[in-house]
């Protein structure tokens, strides 16, 4: 399962939106979402955690699509985790 | 060891002077510096030496201190060297080496350019006097400021690199008022010796900021911090709003002297 963390504030503290990008109907209402949280909620940054498996990169190419369509920029890094839940990368993208 | 490596780097060297010698093999001139304000561990770190030299280092280190010990050398491991493999750079650090990219673009076509008084004056005082524009409004106002007022902020500013950095930055205007007299009185010498002096303490300054610096600071950074970052450099760059134009001047300049080349 994947999943969305966006922090918002100086604490660090942080929310989380799980989705998958291959099973899920209507993506695109994950991308308004997304537009939503970076515009009007105004979060700090977005990490993006995936699986290893290719078809969970698709959330990555998600969160991209809703910046670039949101007015507001944030960082985004994405975590890839393997099938044995250790961490393979983690990096800003 | 752990309470050395939170010792200052010049009391340490009293104490040991054979650390100083270990340090200037690896080119980490602590010797030399003025103030030594640096934790020892600070000084291994800011460096972001590769995992061997890291490990050769602090072997050195530790039979310098304790001679007497067994002192084992850790064994740098295939994910050590995949770690230290290439300088990644958080977003709104990025944007700082970004910056520096331009920077140095225009550093680099100063000599041209001096010499292009000799082929036509008029557009070489122009493009001196636009460069002086450049580096007062773009590498000082907009870039240095984002340094000195925001992300030098996130550490702690009596450090000695942090000191070192404000020193280059106040070193680099004093150039730059020079280079606006020299144009204001078409005085070529004066231009052509702040103009180099300024090439050459930039080009050095930036080197130290992309490669041991800005990697350094990124690695302590938390990522909320790297959040709050991008948004203070977002509020700078729409306050100021001269990226694009000084992007236009730099390739502006290189066009011409390319074609004048060729």
């Amino acid at each position: 399962m994947c999943c969305l963390c966006f922090s918002r504030f100086p604490q660090g503290l942080c929310g989380l939106a799980i989705a998958c990008p291959k099973l899920d109907h209507n993506q695109e209402l994950y991308v308004e979402k997304l537009v939503q949280l970076v515009d009007d909620a105004k979060i700090n940054t977005l990490t993006v955690m995936i699986m290893q498996v290719p078809c969970c990169s698709g959330l990555l190419a998600l969160a991209k699509k809703a910046l670039s369509q949101a007015q507001r920029q944030v960082p985004v890094k994405a975590i890839v985790v393997s099938l044995q839940g250790e961490i393979l990368s983690e990096e800003w993208v | 060891m752990e309470k050395y490596l939170n010792q200052g780097i010049k009391p340490l060297i009293e104490q040991f002077p054979v650390l100083g010698d270990i340090l200037n093999k690896y080119d980490i001139g602590c010797t030399d510096c003025t103030g030594g304000s640096c934790l020892l561990k600070d000084v291994v770190a800011i460096h972001n030496v590769s995992p061997q030299i890291e490990a050769d280092l602090m072997y050195e280190i530790e039979k310098a201190i304790y001679p007497e010990r067994d002192v084992v050398k850790r064994v740098v491991t295939e994910q050590d060297l995949q770690e230290k493999k290439e300088l990644k750079y958080s977003p709104p650090v990025k944007q700082l080496v970004d910056e520096h990219s331009l920077i140095l673009r225009w550093l680099d076509l100063v000599e041209d350019v001096l010499a292009y008084i000799q082929v036509d004056s008029e557009q070489a005082w122009q493009w001196i006097a636009a460069g002086a524009d450049f580096s007062r409004n773009y590498a000082d106002k907009l870039h240095h400021s984002k340094e000195e007022d925001i992300l030098f902020t996130y550490v702690d500013q009596s450090l000695e690199i942090i000191q070192v950095m404000y020193e280059d930055h106040d070193h680099g205007r004093s150039h730059i008022k020079q280079v606006y007299k020299a144009v204001e009185n078409q005085d070529v010498e004066l231009a052509e010796k702040h103009l180099l002096a300024y090439r050459a303490l930039l080009r050095e300054h930036i080197k130290k900021e992309n490669e041991i610096l800005f990697p350094w600071m990124d690695r302590n950074l938390t990522d909320t911090q790297v959040g709050q970052l991008f948004a203070q450099f977002a509020a700078v760059n729409a306050e100021l709003q001269v990226d694009e134009k000084y992007r236009q001047f730099v390739l502006e300049v290189e066009d011409k002297l390319k074609k004048q080349v060729s």
